[in-house]
């Protein structure tokens, strides 16, 4: 007969040796104590190797393939082995099993023992070679094989527990797009632990056959463009993404100017969640990344259920990194598809979200994951220096004394302007559709310059102007007129120069930033630092989005200027004197009577 | 009293299974050093450079096997061989737990096994010698049945190797041989057992 009978040498001798079809061992009692022994991954390739091109139309196997604990009942398990795995290529053979047990009793003594209610399969409690021929006749007359359907309901009835470390199906959609995704760029061979775990444990096997993956037919290698360092915070970056993330930023053809590194500590050994967060924080301090990928459930109590998405590591570190420069852009890596997740990470200032699911469609998965890590490089490369600038912007008003003000509300507005700016330039990075928001921080940031000039000491305001409260800068004459000691050129850029006794119509922003630059930063003419292009923009460009979008240069000269003259270091007293005081009184009045002011 | 070693470098996983009360009913165990994440550390260590003089003293070893190097599964393993020590491995990644008594008693199980309710009453029974046989660890009171089941599936095989006559031999010694002795007798248990379950 066309039959093969699986054991473990723990049937009677003889029938084996009689038994009229083919037989093989599969007894791993010694293999067990090998380093790296696993049971799934001996009976896969044993099977393999007994099945693979042959065509047997009964399998025979004893509830147990132990000598020694019989309640390890590894049968069932050889046998859902078979049921779901197609390159056995018997997946719709029958299957008797041989034990003096009924299949109740069996049932109740394992997990696995569906298996016997499901269509093909047969048992026996006789131990000779002449009832397994007759049921094997009965068999092949009355069910040669199950259909397609049988085996689909066979899945359905298999009810099969991932093994304790995936925590959750998360972790293993995690491993499988893993090895989807490395098979679709062609680096699968990096992964081969992992690779082989899929391949051959049953549970992913199952899931699989639950599953069922689109087939990847192509493989391609993208070109990405970008440049910067990209850090990986995963638990599970040893398990191979560290290596399928290598592979593709850097093992594209043309491109070596993306540098990758990961958080290499023994994340299960940690016992408590600020030391991982902690360990985080210093390697972002010191490999001061662009991109970062992060992985939101990083030690046990992440898989816990019912766990407050605030209360997760990932999101503990995704607050430390915007604390260091929310300029570093933060993608979520989850394998999660719970929004309240994403929800909570985007409130944290997330700046994307990379799903790794096991079934989804890997060249558009892939294809997506391109696209995020070259935008994410893009605005890294303007919003990291532009935050560290707003930063020293802050650290300046905050040791500059002429800032002073009754409970801080100088300082307050400033920072409050600052991180509303950045805000603003990170919508404007966003979206090409969000464009205009780089004139909207443009015009943040200019208020801030405003709110520095209608400080006293910096420039008092009146009918008689003050530069540093004793260089007087204008002084009123008539309305609309004033005496001033900086005159206007009108130049291809126009600015202002030291010049007593000039005369000006109004005393705006431009006058006063000039009278500041010339008097308190003792510069020759206002054309320092682009204050006359700022100024430009600001009242040609940046109020009018319809007619221009600020350029991402103009905003690094914006805050390069508030840079200078927010840091306290850069005041000098100036020996210029400004308007005499003599300008005042009688020749004011003759003054006032010349231009028929009142 | 018999001294127990249990080595976890993922200290998170004892509270996940079991949960802060029977985990402090463990610490009240004397008999029990149990060391977990950074406080193994220097113990994984040794093992993995081949040093087994820390396991002398234990009679019982319940190890990670996920923390050792092979280097260090394998000092493990020879130490108890030699010394004919009780061995448990354990890992999350173990889909399956099983059991071989070649040489020495050794069980390699999946972690959901090993931290389960019945985890306190096996150490504490195995710490007074109360403990028969090594897989009431894995069965609880079903370790028995276990053996009954093994037992006839020796008598079904007949033609018996010598390991599987030693086998024989201490599952007779372990469970009434008289009774065993008498087929029927061992069907109609094996019968009832498994009919409570």
């Amino acid at each position: 007969m066309n039959a093969l009978l699986v054991h473990a040498d723990n049937l009677n001798p003889d029938l084996i040796k009689n038994f009229p079809g083919n037989e093989v061992a599969f007894d791993y009692s010694q293999s067990i104590q090998n380093a790296n022994f696993v049971l799934d991954h001996f009976l896969h390739e044993r099977l393999l190797e007994s099945l693979k091109n042959e065509g047997y139309n009964v399998i025979f196997i004893p509830y147990t393939l132990s000598q020694q604990n019989y309640l390890e009942l590894t049968g069932l398990r050889v046998a859902a082995h078979i049921r779901v795995t197609k390159d056995f290529n018997h997946q719709f053979v029958p299957i008797v099993f041989i034990g003096s047990e009924t299949r109740e009793q069996i049932a109740k003594l394992s997990d696995l023992g569906n298996i016997l209610f499901t269509p093909g399969i047969f048992s026996t409690q006789k131990f000779d070679v002449d009832s397994y021929s007759k049921q094997y006749d009965w068999i092949l007359e009355n069910k040669p094989k199950i259909t397609e359907t049988e085996l689909n309901k066979c899945f359905e009835r298999l009810k099969i527990a991932p093994p304790a470390n995936y925590q959750s199906h998360h972790s293993i959609d995690n491993e499988l797009a893993l090895l989807r995704w490395s098979e679709y760029i062609g680096c699968s061979e990096k992964i081969s632990e992992v690779k082989e775990n899929i391949k051959t444990s049953l549970y992913f096997k199952y899931h699989q056959a639950l599953n069922p993956c689109p087939l990847i037919q192509d493989r391609k290698n993208f070109l990405l463009s970008g440049v910067g360092n990209i850090l990986l915070i995963d638990d599970e970056a040893k398990k191979g993404w560290k290596d399928f993330y290598k592979h593709f930023f850097q093992n594209n053809i043309n491109n070596k100017t993306i540098e990758f590194d990961y958080l290499n500590i023994d994340f299960k050994s940690i016992t408590n969640q600020s030391e991982i967060v902690e360990k985080a924080k210093e390697k972002v301090r010191e490999y001061n990344p662009d991109v970062v990928l992060l992985d939101l459930r990083l030690c046990d109590q992440d898989f816990l259920e019912n766990v407050n998405p605030k209360a997760l590591t990932g999101i503990k570190i995704l607050k430390k990194i915007k604390e260091i420069n929310k300029g570093i852009q933060v993608i979520v890596t989850t394998a999660s598809n719970k929004s309240w997740n994403y929800q909570t990470a985007l409130s944290f200032g997330a700046d994307g979200y990379l799903v790794k699911q096991g079934n989804s469609d890997v060249k558009e998965d892939i294809r997506n994951l391109k696209e995020l890590i070259e935008k994410s490089l893009k605005r890294a490369k303007f919003l990291k220096p532009v935050y560290q600038k707003i930063s020293e912007i802050k650290e300046f008003i905050n040791e500059n004394e002429r800032f002073d003000s009754k409970d801080d509300n100088i300082r307050k507005t400033l920072y409050s302007n600052l991180e509303i700016s950045f805000e603003l330039l990170s919508k404007a990075t966003s979206s090409d559709d969000h464009k205009k928001y780089f004139n909207y921080a443009f015009l943040q940031l200019f208020l801030c310059i405003e709110e520095f000039l209608s400080i006293n000491s910096v420039f008092k305001y009146g009918d008689k102007c003050y530069v540093d409260n004793n260089i007087k800068a204008a002084e009123k004459i008539a309305e609309n007129k004033w005496k001033s000691a900086i005159k206007y050129y009108r130049e291809e850029t126009s600015y202002w120069s030291y010049e007593e006794n000039e005369e000006v119509k109004n005393i705006g922003t431009d006058f006063k930033m000039s009278a500041v630059l010339i008097f308190l930063f003792d510069k020759e003419t206002s054309d320092y630092g682009n204050w006359p292009v700022i100024r430009d923009v600001r009242n040609k460009k940046a109020a009018h989005p319809d007619i221009g979008i600020i350029e991402q240069e103009e905003i690094k000269q914006i805050l390069d200027f508030m840079k200078y003259i927010f840091n306290v270091n850069n005041f000098k007293r100036s020996i210029k004197k400004g308007l005499m005081d003599d300008i005042g009184g009688d020749d004011i009045n003759k003054q006032k009577e010349k231009f028929g002011s009142k | 009293m018999s001294q127990i070693l249990l080595l976890d470098d993922r200290p998170g996983r004892q509270e996940q299974y079991l949960g802060s009360k029977m985990r402090e009913k463990l610490k009240d165990l004397k008999e029990l050093t149990t060391l977990l994440g950074e406080q193994c550390r220097e113990m994984i260590n040794k093992l993995n450079s081949k040093d087994d003089s820390n396991l002398e003293e234990f009679t019982l070893i319940i190890i990670h096997r996920s923390s050792l190097s092979i280097d260090g599964i394998n000092t493990v393993k020879e130490h108890c061989k030699k010394k004919k020590k009780n061995l448990v491995f354990f890992s999350g990644g173990i889909s399956q737990s099983l059991f071989s008594s070649q040489d020495f008693q050794y069980m390699l199980l999946n972690s959901k096994d090993l931290y389960q309710p019945n985890l306190y009453n096996f150490l504490s029974k195995y710490v007074e010698r109360q403990v028969k046989h090594i897989t009431e660890l894995l069965y609880g009171d079903n370790w028995k049945l276990n053996l009954m089941l093994n037992y006839r599936q020796l008598l079904i095989k007949e033609k018996l190797s010598r390991t599987e006559e030693n086998v024989k031999e201490n599952i007779e010694k372990l469970i009434e041989k008289q009774r065993l002795l008498e087929d029927i007798n061992l069907n109609k248990e094996i019968e009832v057992i498994i009919a409570k379950l």
